[in-house]
């Protein structure tokens, strides 16, 4: 066999090993396991900032999400926002129920690697609406946000990233936008999909909840301390080390000569860079206050999502300056219209969430030594839809469990605290006075 | 002669100072609760998402003595010497009477019982 042919073959093993096979499964599950370690950020940056009556009831949110968008997801989710990889409902239901296809050859199969891509995608679903949790923290009954957790992961979460990352109007290379703009709608990895999609569903939760008691006198806002500053800093920085699982593991292969995608450490700089930026003027903004710098490493984490894969670093970390300092203002106006976001949820993933589309149509230009291939107006149109079809999708959703249920938990539980009052425990029952 | 109860109100932070000059001056014996409290200046400012509030009531220490009346005065200088830091918050001494005291374990009372 000629010389040529020989190294042809080789690199042809090579794709399909970076693509789909070992290397490509390794891969997104490697990143999967460090997105899902993202819950456990969640679990502390929220349980800190409330107080201690109501600790236990947020790890339970953030636990029972696990399972809730889990089955959600895997069953339904999967299957609306991913139909070329899921093969349809029945297909996929019939894999689910088998070992052989998911267990099969990954050189020869791409099962294997559909599998691992299902569960890389379910969290991230997973996180988008775990955000929810937080804002609604310490007042919201725990079955109405499972129900919305259920729904959002099933339905909702889905089709937006069909429009975005399956090839859809939005986002897809042959979609409306690309018409119309010249270049796609770009989220590389879920600056508006998962962030402001999260953030955007927060708000409307909060907003029909109502402040919690004590938050607002005579309108004048009235800080609730949490009850437990370490947990917010913990939960940090789990959260952003997680991050490196969610934006760099987003090439979805280590190497794909199709597609032009492979394992970015322009995206590993990117997350970074924007981080040392959100955080400096974050620090500075807020002369120091601990929840604003611990949330402005978040706003950094954020914004650079989007544009991960096509700003120069340099650009992310101006991006990310200006993520530190827009977060602040957005909070206080909430809390002039008397919006109780308890752990500035709408600020962090939906404002910065949104910036962080906008600058990947900034930074992303070549003339800004970006990567090219975007276009602010696509990026702008894109925000608005995420904002416009998440906060209606939102809206409803949770109004019609109000009316089904109710969303909120009685004044008597709320003064008690629902981890006595629902769960009939405390965090740290040893104390309980017997 | 009789014995008195020491109440000395003291920054928290303070408490092993004290209790170690006491300790010096022979007179190990305390009783120490942590309870909140404020004085003239009702409390402090804290900032909490870079939002200003108050706190009303501030965490203190109640160190109680009982002592023979003869050893109050040395007890109180001791118990300023170490508490004070010359700003607002060093606390307050409270002399009051005692009826009676026992020793449990022996039954002895009064100032023999505070030896």
């Amino acid at each position: 066999m000629p010389v040529t042919n020989v190294v042809e073959a080789a690199m042809k093993t090579l794709a399909t090993w970076g693509s789909h096979g070992p290397g490509a499964v390794f891969f997104l599950i490697w990143a999967m396991v460090l997105v899902f370690m993202m819950q456990l950020g969640f679990m502390f940056l929220e349980s800190g900032q409330i107080r201690s009556k109501n600790a236990t009831s947020i790890y339970m949110k953030c636990l029972m999400d696990v399972a809730v968008s889990g089955v959600a997801f895997m069953f339904l989710g999967f299957v609306i926002g991913w139909p070329e990889q899921s093969k349809g409902f029945i297909k996929w239901l019939s894999e689910i129920a088998s070992a052989q296809g998911f267990g099969a050859n990954p050189m020869k199969s791409i099962w294997p690697w559909v599998m691992a891509y299902a569960l890389f995608q379910w969290t991230f679903c997973n996180k988008a609406v775990t955000i929810v949790s937080g804002s609604v923290a310490e007042r919201m009954k725990f079955k109405a946000y499972l129900i919305g957790t259920a729904v959002l992961s099933a339905l909702v979460y889905p089709v937006f990233a069909r429009w975005v990352w399956g090839g859809g109007w939005l986002g897809g290379s042959n979609g409306w936008v690309a018409h119309v703009f010249g270049a796609p709608y770009h989220d590389f990895a879920g600056s508006t999909v998962v962030h402001l999609f999260g953030g955007v569903a927060a708000l409307m939760a909060a907003y029909l909840l109502g402040p919690r008691l004590g938050r607002f006198k005579d309108g004048k806002p009235t800080p609730i301390p949490g009850h437990n500053i370490p947990h917010v800093f913990l939960g940090t920085l789990v959260l952003v080390i997680g991050w490196y699982g969610f934006n760099v593991g987003s090439s979805a292969a280590l190497w794909d000569p199709s597609t032009g995608e492979w394992v970015s450490a322009l995206v590993a700089a990117n997350t970074t860079m924007c981080m040392f930026g959100s955080t400096l003027t974050a620090a500075a903004m807020s002369r120091f206050d601990p929840l604003w710098t611990a949330n402005g490493i978040l706003a950094g984490a954020v914004t650079v999502c989007a544009g991960a894969d096509v700003m120069s670093p340099l650009g992310a970390f101006i991006a990310g300056l200006v993520a530190g300092a827009i977060m602040m203002p957005v909070y206080r106006w909430l809390e002039k219209k008397q919006i109780d976001d308890v752990v500035a949820a709408f600020p962090v993933h939906g404002v910065c969430g949104a910036w962080g589309a906008i600058a990947a149509g900034i930074f992303g230009q070549k003339a800004l030594g970006g990567a090219g291939g975007v276009s602010l107006a696509a990026q702008l149109l894109g925000v608005a839809v995420c904002f416009a079809y998440t906060g209606a999708c939102a809206f409803v959703l949770y109004k019609l469990i109000d009316k089904a249920i109710g969303l909120r938990v009685d004044e008597k539980t709320e003064r008690e605290g629902l981890d006595s009052a629902v769960f009939g425990v405390s965090p740290y029952p040893e104390f309980e006075i017997r | 002669m009789g014995v008195k109860m020491i109440e000395a109100v003291i920054r928290p932070e303070k408490l092993d100072e004290v209790k170690d000059a006491l300790d010096e001056a022979g007179y190990p014996g305390m009783t120490v609760i942590d309870v909140k409290g404020r004085g003239r200046q009702r409390g402090i400012v804290h900032r909490y998402r870079d939002e200003e509030y108050r706190i009303d009531l501030l965490d203190k220490v109640l160190i109680k003595i009982a002592v023979p009346e003869e050893a109050v005065e040395e007890v109180i200088d001791i118990i300023c010497e170490h508490a004070r830091t010359g700003k607002p918050g060093d606390g307050k001494i409270f002399v009051l009477p005692v009826e009676k005291v026992v020793r449990v374990r022996t039954g002895e009372t009064d100032e023999e019982a505070v030896q």
